[in-house]
């Protein structure tokens, strides 16, 4: 592998494996199950420039696939921190659909927290309030 | 663990979505014997300016008649639409359908971005051809001509499965295209695989 896909699939992995645990015991089933390059697509009208992905399996396993299992996608071709939320989006709306549970919670508040970017880091935010609360989502 | 289910009335397809099907199989076992086809290929209009290429293999040949049969009531069918560049504005909602199925895009915008936030249901005459289930490749799209984060990937989901999505972060002003793979085991003929890709372009605000 070129370094930079192993560099971003360690990443992917972390940020995955992060995510989950903070998502709770909700979350607690679902496992890693792959990490893999995706294969391009074909763009549906010229002049569209593809980029580079890489798809996190996860599931409660065995099986790559079934209703409550999603391949989240990582971008290793666009900024960093817009791959970053993008993925841990993906992750977070899986377990919320598939649980019906408002995870990870806002303290104090009734809805989930949401991603953004504070200052450049990829955070955990209030969706009300960002003073309210935020947190990095890798520490 | 609660199942997630969805059951949605039927979307509509967006008039910029093209459908093209494409109906695939496994490596036909025999050869094909005189007056038999293992693959057909045509093209239907689409719209005033566009078309598209319907490819058909089979698992196994089919007669030239029966063919032709399949040929003439997919070819009835509109497969997909003119690929125009469409204007949506902010709180604008699209919303149509054809015999592929429906779709909903809605763009919303708030203080510092926006979102576009699709939907897409396979209709029922294709739900009725599904064998188990459908795997959903995950939305690509792209902003301005550079492909941004693909949506998520679903396999093995029920035939009436709402897909969906957010394309974001997006601005007025941006030219967005997006590109979805639907792919299922078939029941039509001797069976083999169907393929829909539904794809389209959005000019923002």
């Amino acid at each position: 592998l070129a370094s930079h896909i192993a560099d971003d699939l360690a990443y992917a992995r972390r940020l995955v494996e992060a995510t989950l645990e903070r998502l709770g015991p909700a979350a607690q089933g679902l496992h890693i199950l792959d990490i893999s390059t995706t294969e391009p697509v074909t763009p549906p009208r010229p002049g569209l420039q593809t980029g580079q992905h890489l798809r996190i399996t996860v599931g409660p396993g065995p099986d790559l696939a079934g209703p409550d299992t999603i391949g989240a996608h990582f971008s290793m071709t666009v900024p960093r921190d817009q791959a970053t939320l993008a993925t841990v989006d993906q992750v977070q709306e899986h377990v919320i659909e598939t649980f019906y549970v408002a995870v990870p919670p806002c303290p104090d508040h009734q809805h989930p927290l949401r991603t953004a970017v504070l200052d450049g880091v990829p955070s955990w935010v209030c969706p009300v309030d960002v003073a309210h609360h935020a947190e990095p989502i890798l520490t | 663990m609660r199942k997630r289910h969805r059951s949605v009335a039927a979307f509509a397809v967006s008039a910029q979505i093209i459908v093209g099907i494409l109906l695939t199989a496994a490596p036909a076992s025999a050869a094909p014997a005189s007056g038999e086809v293992t693959r057909l290929t045509f093209t239907v209009p689409t719209g005033p300016r566009a078309t598209a290429t319907v490819n058909i293999t089979f698992d196994r040949p089919i007669s030239s008649a029966a063919a032709a049969e399949i040929r003439e009531d997919t070819a009835a069918a509109p497969a997909g639409q003119a690929t125009t560049v469409e204007h949506i504005t902010c709180g604008q909602e699209i919303v149509r359908s054809d015999t592929q199925g429906g779709a909903s895009l809605r763009y919303e915008c708030y203080p510092l971005y926006a979102v576009l936030n699709w939907f897409f249901r396979l209709s029922p005459a294709l739900q009725a051809t599904v064998v188990g289930t459908v795997d959903e490749q995950g939305a690509s799209w792209w902003r301005n001509g550079v492909e941004q984060p693909r949506n998520g990937q679903h396999l093995g989901i029920p035939a009436d499965y709402l897909m969906h999505g957010s394309l974001l972060k997006v601005w007025n002003g941006d030219v967005v295209d997006y590109q979805d793979y639907i792919s299922w085991q078939h029941n039509i003929g001797p069976g083999g695989r169907t393929a829909v890709v539904f794809a389209g372009s959005l000019a923002l605000g």
